[in-house]
């Protein structure tokens, strides 16, 4: 069994009236980089907070190395935070800046000169040692807090979205750098962030929040592949879902009936046993269109195209499987001459194994 | 063109009006007519008399005595309950917060006197020290209140991050809360300094025997008519509060330019 290095049991926190972290259970492995994912409000902020002492739980139990640390306050806790804000000490200059941990442990002036400018070195920041941190450009900044943070050898580094402020090319390099140094030294890296890209590229696992609950925990390829709920297959790219019930379960495959009685079949769910309502969930990407009906095992259904938009290497259409229920695929455009009109009748087909099954919501 | 004439006409009276009085008294504290009416030529005697003046000299100390020991104590209280009201919720927070104005819209004269009341109350006889807690009392609003407006600026997540790399409380405090608020301290406890040697009407309430500061002293003096000796120690006062205004003044536009991100 891997090492915990954090743990968070039935944690949940309560702001005046919403909840914002709900009954959470995290465990996070020693050494792997972790991803907090979820949108807006979701409570990601909150959770990471949490451990690192920030807020106090109103239930629950947060542990660091296997042990509880509710009664412990921040500066007793060996992690560090990367802030979204970078929060640099604006009166002192990059080199205080990074030793200001150190100091604090009491580590000797001749050992701190050396880690301050090996954790310089370490996220590429040129000679500005003597320069104020507000005389930094953004990236400067971020790669400061990084240091200022990494320096200290936590035993997780919590990261919350600290790539928001910087541009889109910079943060692809910084995603890139960011997972550098974390296989470079080895450190638990837990990152929050609302871009999917962000967290799937980077992450050892994933954890998709909503509305303060975790609704998965997973490594990437398995969060865009099997996601859990709805919820997660519609927030981690795009995803068509058809309203099915569960005919019958065979070996690992499940035969699903829609309400006009068309059967597909799909690989099975453990949450979607024989009768169930549940809801068939296909990537754009996993459909293709053809004129006539197959026959080689792929799922095929009649369908009408609504609408086509030409986007250059792909085409987007959209289209329409039954009364209100519309499906979109993006079709590569290989072929010039192939194309499908507004109003034209196809057949939508997919492989079994591309679909997933869950669990209809109430709503 | 003309216009701007009239203006600066007028700007000039304005001024005129205001620090005439002021120009005259100090000019006249170098008059040598020892009744003060006409001039009489140029002297410096009424200040060297000063300094063999030991009433005079005991209301300086006594001024000093006050004013340093009252900023001290009130720069540390104000600085403490600034914090507080900015980093604590509490109940009735927002009550207390409006009540931080009172000192400075309660007229003086009300203030002595309930000041007088309460040190009778409680029976703690009339000398320096009642003087220096009266002080103290009404010069917490003014320090908490620029220190406040300092702290109202600070992200506070600054404090989360000193805390967050192993900074207990009171590191957190010296190395990145006070340095943040300095500017807003030293502003407060020059405010402090200024009203406390100016002040009159709380002092005359509160003072005891022999315990007079520098205005009371002044008072006293004139009422056996203006001497330039008068002039001449006012004048002194006026430079006093003047370079500490100075000095407030400077730090308050001297504040560092914000993060540009
Ligand atoms: N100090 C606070 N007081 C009151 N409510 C709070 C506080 N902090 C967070 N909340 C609320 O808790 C919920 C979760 O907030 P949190 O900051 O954890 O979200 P988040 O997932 O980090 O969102 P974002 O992506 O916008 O940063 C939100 O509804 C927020 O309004
Ligand atoms: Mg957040």
């Amino acid at each position: 069994m891997e090492e915990l290095v954090v743990e968070l049991v039935g944690v949940t926190k309560r702001f005046d009236r919403v909840t914002a972290v709900d009954n959470v259970t995290l465990q996070i492995r020693r050494g792997e980089f972790f991803s907090l994912l979820g949108p807006s409000g979701c409570g990601k902020t909150t959770s990471l907070r949490l451990v690192a002492g920030f807020e106090e739980p109103d239930q629950g139990e947060i542990r660091l190395d296997g042990k509880p640390v509710q009664s412990l306050p921040p500066y007793r806790r060996r992690v560090n935070t990367v802030f979204q804000s970078y929060a640099l000490f604006p009166h002192l200059n990059v080199y205080d800046n990074v030793a200001f941990g150190l100091r604090r442990s009491s580590v000797p002036e001749a050992e701190i000169q050396t880690r301050v400018s090996q954790a310089l070195e370490l996220v590429r920041l040129p000679d500005l040692l003597a320069r104020r941190t507000t005389e930094l450009s953004g990236g400067q900044q971020q790669r400061v807090a990084l240091a200022r943070a990494l320096v200290n050898q936590p035993q997780v580094l919590l990261l919350d979205e600290p790539m928001s402020a910087l541009d889109p090319k910079l943060r692809r390099d910084m995603r890139t750098e960011l997972k550098r140094l974390q296989k470079d030294l080895g450190i638990t890296f837990v990152l929050v962030t609302h871009d999917q890209e962000e967290a799937l590229s980077t992450s050892d696992r994933v954890a998709v929040m909503n509305a303060g609950k975790v609704e998965q925990v997973d490594a990437p390829r398995a969060i865009y592949e099997r996601p859990a709920t709805r919820f997660v297959a519609d927030f981690i790219g795009t995803a068509n879902f058809l309203p099915a019930t569960v005919r019958a379960v065979n070996n690992g495959r499940s035969t699903v009936v829609l309400a006009d009685g068309v059967s597909l079949v799909a690989p099975s769910a453990e949450k979607a046993p024989v009768g169930a309502r549940v809801e068939l969930s296909v990537r754009p990407e996993r459909l293709w269109l053809t004129r006539e009906p197959g026959s080689n095992g792929s799922n095929c259904l009649p369908a009408r195209v609504v609408e086509c938009t030409y986007m250059g290497p792909v085409t987007r259409y959209t289209v329409e499987v039954a009364e209100g229920v519309r499906l979109t695929t993006e079709q590569q455009n290989q072929d010039v001459v192939d194309g499908y009109q507004a109003g034209e009748s196809v057949f939508l087909q997919w492989r079994p194994t591309s679909g997933t099954l869950l669990p209809a919501e109430a709503r | 063109m003309k216009r701007s004439f009239v203006l600066l006409v007028y700007t000039a009276l304005v001024y005129l009006f205001l620090y005439a009085p002021v120009l005259v008294m100090a000019l006249y504290s170098f008059n040598q007519d020892p009744r003060n009416a006409v001039w009489k030529g140029f002297t410096l005697q009424w200040y060297a008399k000063l300094m063999q003046d030991t009433e005079i000299q005991r209301a300086l100390l006594n001024s000093l005595q006050v004013g340093l020991i009252a900023t001290l104590a009130a720069t540390v209280l104000g600085t403490m309950a600034a914090l507080a009201l900015t980093r604590y919720r509490f109940r009735m927070q927002a009550a207390l917060s409006g009540l931080v104005f009172l000192p400075m819209v309660v007229p003086e004269v009300v203030m002595g006197t309930s000041l007088l009341a309460f040190l009778a109350a409680i029976g703690w006889k009339l000398s320096l020290s009642t003087i220096i807690v009266a002080h103290i009392a009404f010069c917490v609003s003014y320090v908490t209140i620029t220190v406040r407006a300092r702290l109202a600026g600070m992200d506070f997540r600054l404090e989360e991050a000193a805390a967050d790399l192993g900074a207990g409380p009171w590191d957190t405090f010296r190395l990145v809360t006070l340095p943040r608020i300095l500017p807003g301290v030293i502003s407060g406890a020059l405010l402090c300094l200024t009203i406390s040697i100016d002040d009159f009407v709380v002092t005359f309430f509160t003072q005891g025997i022999g315990s007079g500061t520098l205005p009371i002293r002044i008072y006293s003096m004139v009422k056996t008519g203006i001497t330039p000796e008068i002039n001449a120690v006012s004048t002194l006062m006026l430079l006093t509060t003047f370079s500490l205004m100075l000095i407030y003044g400077r730090l308050g536009s001297g504040q560092e330019p914000s993060r540009a991100r």
